[in-house]
This record gives C-alpha cells, sequence and structure tokens, in this order.
C-alpha cells in the first residue's frame, strides 16, 4: 500500500477545516449533533421529570413512609424518642419522629372535636413555628401563622404542609410531644422518595433504642409496580444511540457527497491509511460535538436532572456509536481508486 | 524519470481491454496517449499509476537510481477529467495538499503552492474558492496540484474535456511549458493537446475486445 508523509498535526488541522471551516460542507451534520446532543439531554430529562412526578404522586400517597413500632401487638416496646429523631439525620431520610394519637380537641375557630395528634418537630419542621399544625382540609388559611383558642387558651396555628396521606395532618391537628414524653409507641420515618425502603428499613431498625420487645416497620403504601425499575427498563433510554446511528449515516452519507474531494486528497498523494485518519477525526470532531452539546445541555439542565452525568455518559455512549459507524460506513471511499472516486460527482 | 511498457496486458474477466502493448514515455516531455473511448487509456494511465494491476506484462520506471522501479502511486501526480477540488477551500489550500502529502511544513507547502499557481497562470485567484473558478482554471489547478507535489510523473486524464479552445490550448501551453519538471503523460482526443505534445501513444480498439 501506498504511503504518504503527512505530518500528523496538519492532517488533524485539515480535518478541523473541512468540518468547521467557512461554508463547511459538514455544516448539515454537524447542526445535526448539535441537536442529537442536547435533544437526547433534554429527552432524559422529560423522561426523568416524568418518573419524579409519578414518584413523588406514590410518595404522597404513603409510598416510602416507615413506621416502626412493636413486632407483634400484644408484646408492646417503647422506642426512644431521641434516637427515632435522630434518624432525621441519616443519609436517604427526609424526617423521622415519634407520632402518637392525642384526644379530640376543640379549636376555635377551627372546629370542635378535632382528630389530634402529637408529632415530634423533626418529622413535621413546620411545627417550629407553632404551638400547632391545623390540616389544610380544615382551613382556609393560605399561609402565615394565626391565632386560635384550645378552650381558654391562645395558641400560634399554621397550616400543615402537604404531607403523605395516612399522616394525618390533612384532616386532623397536630401538637409537638410532650416535654416529659421520651418514648413512644410509634416512630415514623419518611424517606427520599427514590431511597430504597427495603434495603433501608434494617439499618434504621438497628439504631432505634427500644424497650423490650422487637420492632418491625410498615410502609405506609406498598405499590403494585416500582416507576423506577420500569423507567430503568424502558425501550426509548436506547434514544441516543439510535441518535448516534442515524448520525452516522447523515455523515456517511455527507462523506460520500464529497467523494471527489476524498479524490483530491487521493490523487495529490494522499495514501488510503491517512483518508481513514482523515474520515476518522472528521467523525471525532462531529460525534465530539453532539457529546459536547449532551453535556453542555446537562450543565445547562443540571437542576431537572436526577444525576447530570447520566445524559453526558449516554452523549458519549452516542459519540462512540457515531464515530465507529460512520468510519466503517466510509471505510471503502479510502479504498477505492482515485480516478473511480473523481468520476463520482 | 523513463517509462517502459512492455508486452502489458489488463483483462477484465473475458474483457480484453489492452493487450500485447509495448511503449515508452520519454523523460523530459509531454506524451499524449491518444485513441478512441474504451481503446484503454483511462486504464493505462492506472495501471501507470500503480492503481491497476496488468494481467501480463510489465511497467518499469527508470529514474537515477540502477535498477528500474515498478509503479507506485506515491511516486505519481493525477489530474484528473473534470473539476475536481475542495469546493468551499481556497485556491492555495486546494494546491497546499499536494506538498502537505508528502511532509512538507505548513509555510514550505504554501510556498510551493503559490509557486505552481503561478505557473498556471493563476497567481491572482490564490484565495479564491474553488467553487468560483471556471472549469479551465479549476483545469489549472488540478494541474497546479500535480506541479506543487513534486512528482517525477504527472498523469493528466482528459483534461481538456468540457473546455473551449482558448482554455485547451492554455492547458497545452501550460504543459509543455512544464516538461521539464517531469514526465507527463495526458490521455486526450483533442487535436489541439496532441499537436503540442512531444510524442504521441496511439491504443486502438480490436474488433476482438481488444488493441
Amino acid at each position: 500500500m501506498a504511503t504518504d508523509r503527512w505530518r500528523p498535526h496538519l492532517l488533524i488541522r485539515e480535518a478541523f477545516k473541512n468540518v468547521f471551516g467557512a461554508g463547511s460542507r459538514m455544516f448539515p451534520v454537524l447542526a445535526l449533533a448539535v441537536l442529537a446532543g442536547s435533544g437526547s439531554s433534554a429527552f432524559i430529562l422529560v423522561e426523568t421529570e416524568s418518573l419524579r412526578k409519578e414518584v413523588q404522586a406514590l410518595a404522597d400517597d404513603g409510598h416510602n413512609v416507615l413506621t416502626f413500632s412493636a413486632l407483634k401487638p400484644e408484646e408492646p416496646t417503647l422506642i426512644s424518642r431521641a434516637s427515632c429523631e435522630a434518624l432525621a439525620t441519616q443519609s436517604g431520610v427526609r424526617a423521622a419522629g415519634v407520632l402518637e394519637p392525642e384526644r379530640e380537641l376543640n379549636v376555635l375557630p377551627v372546629g370542635n372535636r378535632l382528630p389530634a395528634q402529637r408529632a415530634s418537630i423533626t418529622l413535621f419542621p413546620e411545627l417550629k413555628d407553632a404551638d400547632l399544625l391545623v390540616g389544610p382540609k380544615l382551613s382556609d388559611h393560605a399561609s402565615g401563622g394565626f391565632v386560635v383558642r384550645i378552650g381558654d387558651e391562645p395558641a400560634k396555628a399554621v397550616v400543615a404542609e402537604p404531607h403523605a396521606e395516612g399522616l394525618g395532618t390533612g384532616f386532623g391537628i397536630t401538637l409537638p410531644p410532650r416535654a416529659s414524653a421520651s418514648t413512644s409507641e410509634h416512630c415514623v420515618v419518611i424517606l427520599d422518595p427514590f431511597a430504597d425502603a427495603q434495603t433501608t428499613r434494617d439499618a434504621l431498625a438497628a439504631q432505634l433504642h427500644t424497650s423490650g420487645n422487637a420492632v418491625t416497620s410498615t410502609e405506609l403504601l406498598v405499590p403494585t409496580n416500582d416507576p423506577v425499575d420500569t423507567y430503568l427498563k424502558r425501550p426509548s433510554r436506547w434514544l441516543p444511540l439510535l441518535l448516534g446511528a442515524l448520525g452516522a449515516l447523515a455523515t456517511a452519507i455527507s462523506t460520500r457527497l464529497r467523494a471527489s474531494e476524498i479524490a483530491v486528497y487521493r490523487m495529490s498523494g494522499t495514501s488510503a491509511t491517512s483518508v481513514v485518519s482523515l474520515l476518522t477525526v472528521e467523525a471525532l470532531l462531529i460525534a465530539g460535538t453532539a457529546a459536547a452539546s449532551a453535556a453542555t445541555a446537562s450543565a445547562v439542565l443540571a437542576k431537572g436532572h436526577l444525576d447530570a452525568t447520566v445524559p453526558v455518559v449516554w452523549g458519549l455512549a452516542m459519540a462512540g456509536v457515531w464515530t465507529l459507524t460512520s468510519i466503517v460506513a466510509s471505510l471503502d471511499l479510502a479504498v477505492r481508486s482515485p480516478n473511480d472516486l473523481a468520476k463520482d460527482r | 524519470m523513463q517509462i517502459e511498457v512492455l508486452d502489458a496486458a489488463v483483462h477484465f474477466g473475458n474483457r480484453i481491454v489492452f493487450s500485447g502493448l509495448t511503449t515508452h514515455f520519454a523523460s523530459g516531455q509531454v506524451t499524449a496517449l491518444v485513441g478512441p473511448s474504451g481503446s484503454g487509456k483511462s486504464t493505462l494511465l492506472a495501471a501507470l499509476s500503480g492503481y491497476q494491476s496488468l494481467s501480463a506484462g510489465c511497467i518499469e520506471f527508470h529514474g537515477s537510481g540502477p535498477a528500474p522501479l515498478p509503479p507506485d502511486p506515491s511516486r505519481v501526480a493525477w489530474v484528473p477529467q473534470g473539476s475536481n477540488a475542495l469546493a468551499r477551500r481556497s485556491a492555495l489550500e486546494n494546491v497546499a495538499i499536494a506538498p502537505l502529502s508528502s511532509g512538507a511544513r505548513l509555510s514550505d507547502a504554501r510556498e510551493r503552492a503559490v509557486e505552481a499557481l503561478e505557473l498556471v497562470h493563476l497567481g491572482d485567484r490564490l484565495q479564491q474558492q474553488a467553487r468560483r473558478l471556471s472549469g479551465g482554471e479549476l483545469q489549472r489547478l488540478a494541474l497546479a496540484r500535480a506541479l506543487a507535489s513534486g512528482k517525477e510523473l504527472i498523469l493528466a486524464d482528459e483534461p481538456s474535456a468540457n473546455l473551449d479552445a482558448t482554455n485547451t490550448e492554455l492547458i497545452a501551453q501550460i504543459l509543455h511549458e512544464l516538461r521539464a519538471r517531469a514526465t507527463i503523460v495526458v490521455a486526450t482526443h483533442d487535436p489541439i493537446l496532441v499537436s503540442s505534445a512531444s510524442a504521441a501513444v496511439h491504443l486502438r480498439t480490436l474488433e476482438n475486445h481488444g488493441n
């Protein structure tokens, strides 16, 4: 096979000019690379957002809300309040604290004989700024504190923030625990929506200080299907690779339309090996543009992604498919006779 | 460099493109390769360049070394028929590719490209994009590229195709001026180029598929 003596940096410069030079014939493919890269990142964001909404809806219904209590009702146990509230600082835990039922209360002007409960501030942090929480379905107050009366005593109330169904904050009154209460029969832990309750619950239970009998945990809602699992197995996750293959096809077609230009290199003494190198660098520049676009879009949209490195990794995979496929699809151009290439117009 | 073609033949399956061809192309002159379409002019050029293997016979390059050499694409500059060029690149960049491929530095390649473009009367079009050049100018651009390559053998395939008489005469004049720089073989039908050549090799189509 004939050889040449191209200096590598000048061959790279040649590829750079062919791809990015003014009026480059590869501009449509470059535009496609930008669209494919940023589009794949945006598509992953849209899918992530959909997943986030599904997971949040499940969390609102009680998914990933664990209640620790006695394993057997006939063998009660008391859980240390301090150890329960300490779970709030654990990784993967949003809030934790004791939760005890309380006798019904008359709270004016909210209503009479309202269901009530006592809960740790670490479980419902909005209790920090008030004497009690009023369920949002009991009050017209949108936000901020307001004064109520419990019996003859005035008290500062705030409307409870939205919490999972089943935690009792929607339709009732929530008070802080009594100062003297150092134990409770129930410890509630609200996990991050994406945490895995199955693997977390045993570790959390081990950190609770209990008196006597064993504790177990129940989840307020156990979903019949796992949206995270469905998300991870979705067929559309391969879209970036498909875009890479389509981009490679477009690149190969554009390169073929430049066959007479490839002939110029060959007829000027450029060897088939150097033409393959030239086309490889061109493909890397185009696919690299796609990967860079994916990375840039991921940085811009980082807040929306669960993990901003995911679309970057997919962008790199797309670039890999793009590069390899377009090189393979253009190899014959390098080995064809220059005279034949010159006749392709 | 002188080229000897000895009893050469090229067959494509049952089809004989040419056979029993013995001739030589002398150095320092322009040789016209003439013959009707299908007589094997382009195939012989491809064989001289090393891109087409012979079915029989041999081709020898006699240069400064003691032993003859076989055809080698790296020794040949090819001027194709038509207007092959990097359309969006300047004339200077189009020509500089040739010296760059032989290992020249960028500045040296540019110098050689400028010199070659001036020799083909395109010195005033250095920065012009190739797509803005006329057919005749593109053909001269291809000649400039061949010149700038510094190769000892220039093969031109129908360099006057689609050109008017004025441009053809200009090409003939340039080829004549360049003969001292390389051995030049021109496949052509054009009487202007044939008459300006130093010698001519005639290929004939035989009735039974060959010459």
